[in-house]
């Protein structure tokens, strides 16, 4: 931290500072990094109300586990680890129903008349099926990373995130890349 | 030059700013005097927009900050009824906050942080303006708005911009600029605008000298937090900018400051304006939470520059 920050830092009165000290750093952490949970979480679960869920379910596991999460640059890796596992738990216990719902929104698509997101006009709407199914078409490990890669992460975090060798996260983005350009052709006709 | 070409790798890793300093400078020199290494940067760089583009309208969907935050705080307090989360003082918040920024600073070096972010920031107003222009179409009073489009809006820390506000102020928000900037969704478009912007980039600039005073009574709730954050971030990004800063990427930091400030000011307004909408209240910590990612992300910069 720099001499300046520590100043600014310093200026704020102590009196003001009243959270126990195990709460500081939950707060910023949220603040920091909800928008890439509930994001990564909403593209896996591909709904808001259980991407909500899985947000809440992320950072309560991160307010019980403060003491022994990484502090520094890489909590964002451990909250999208942990937000992947819960999600793939949820679209587990979700399995029938989400079976049944795709169902119903393959059969209202094809009716022209998908309303997952009615607030969604529907050329946006289609665009974002068109992206999420395309990634879907994508192996992993290099979807993870193609997920995580339009989250801001760094390679380093990414490598951290999915458990794989930072040196790969290159190769992997490359490779992904190019399959999803080539999937997404196919699947929305660009 | 043969056995010294590129392999798509190295190129996906200096197009994501993933190369150290030493490595970039090779790969620039290379792709400099080679056509064929050339031409393979043009194609990742075309499809990792296009990646972008495919994405951005996911990544453009809300995030329903207030309602996450809600729900949290519930479940912390039921979990844990001695401990008050969500009536913590807003001191303690604020110290938060800088803790928080500050410790952005440690970060891992991401060189291309400040190209996501800028797109980001562009893409995430896309919703925003939408909606807010939707409003404003239906209070008939986009004939006022017109009127806003040719003032340029200096770029300026959000404090003064907000303060400077009178609430009582019915002035519709200036939306059709932002819609414009918003309509570049792809960064190899967006480039044309930076000429225009960047003469918005001149203006003199007061960075963080009025922190939002705590006794400001027209604060709305939570607005404390990413006021004082925001002037304090701000205050450590503009010190350095100039020294550290490339010209093309503070351009690039400027515009989008203006276009956050733009939409500060305006989802304020509205938020200001129907106190009990929730999803106006959304849409200005949206702004706001924008502006902490975008300085977040100039601020790391700053900091691998300075290295």
């Amino acid at each position: 931290m720099s001499e300046r920050a520590r100043a600014l830092l310093d200026s704020v009165p102590n009196e003001m500072e009243t959270t126990a000290a195990a709460g500081l750093g939950f707060d910023e952490a949220f603040t920091l990094h909800h928008r890439a949970v509930f994001r990564t979480a909403r593209a896996l679960v591909r709904d808001a109300g259980l991407a909500e869920d899985v947000t809440q379910e992320v950072f309560l596991r991160l307010y019980k586990n403060l003491d022994s999460t990484p502090k520094d640059e890489l909590l964002r890796a451990w909250l999208l680890r942990v937000t992947m596992n819960v999600a793939r738990n949820t679209l587990r216990g979700q399995g029938r129903a989400t079976a049944r719902e795709e169902e119903y929104a393959r059969q209202a698509e094809e009716d022209g008349a998908f309303v997952a997101e009615p607030e969604l006009d529907f050329e946006r709407r289609t665009q974002i099926e068109e992206a999420r199914r395309a990634l879907e078409k994508i192996k992993e490990p290099m979807r993870s990373c193609l997920l995580l890669k339009q989250q801001g992460l760094s390679y380093r975090e990414i490598a951290e995130t999915l458990s794989i060798n930072e040196a790969n996260v290159g190769s992997l983005i490359a490779r992904g890349r190019k399959e999803f350009v080539r999937v997404y052709g196919k699947i929305g006709g660009h | 030059m043969r056995e010294f070409c590129l392999t798509e790798e190295v190129i996906q890793q200096f197009v994501d700013g993933e190369l150290s300093d030493e490595k970039t400078e090779q790969v620039a020199s290379h792709l400099a005097g080679c056509n064929e290494c050339a031409e393979l940067l043009d194609r990742v760089e075309q499809e990792s927009a296009f990646l972008a583009e495919a994405f951005a309208p996911e990544m453009s969907l809300p995030v329903p900050t207030v309602a996450l935050r809600e729900r949290l705080d519930a479940a912390i307090a039921a979990m844990e009824p001695r401990r008050q989360v969500a009536t913590e003082s807003a001191g303690a918040r604020a110290r938060n906050w800088f803790s928080s920024l500050f410790a952005s600073f440690s970060l891992s070096p991401r060189t291309g942080a400040l190209g996501f972010a800028s797109l980001f920031v562009i893409l995430t107003f896309a919703a925003i303006f939408a909606v807010i222009q939707l409003r404003q179409n239906k209070e008939a009073q986009t004939a006022l708005a017109d009127n806003k489009v040719t003032q340029p809006k200096p770029a300026q820390p959000v404090a003064p911009t907000v303060k400077d506000n009178n609430p009582d102020e019915v002035t519709p928000a200036p939306v059709p600029a932002p819609s414009e900037e918003v309509a570049k969704y792809n960064p190899a478009t967006r480039r044309p605008a930076s000429k225009r912007q960047a003469a918005k980039a001149e203006s003199p600039e007061t960075p963080g000298a009025s922190e939002p005073k705590t006794t400001e009574p027209r604060l709305l709730p939570g607005e404390e937090g990413y006021l004082e954050a925001i002037a304090s971030l701000t205050t450590v990004v503009e010190a350095n900018k100039n020294e550290v800063l490339k010209p093309t990427v503070r351009v690039d930091y400027e515009r989008n400051l203006a276009v956050v400030d733009q939409a500060i000011a305006s989802t304020r307004q509205q938020a200001k304006r129907n106190p009990n909408d929730r999803d106006a209240m959304e849409f200005m910590y949206t702004a706001y939470q924008n502006k902490i990612d975008l300085l977040s992300a100039v601020a790391d910069q700053t900091r691998i520059a300075a290295r």
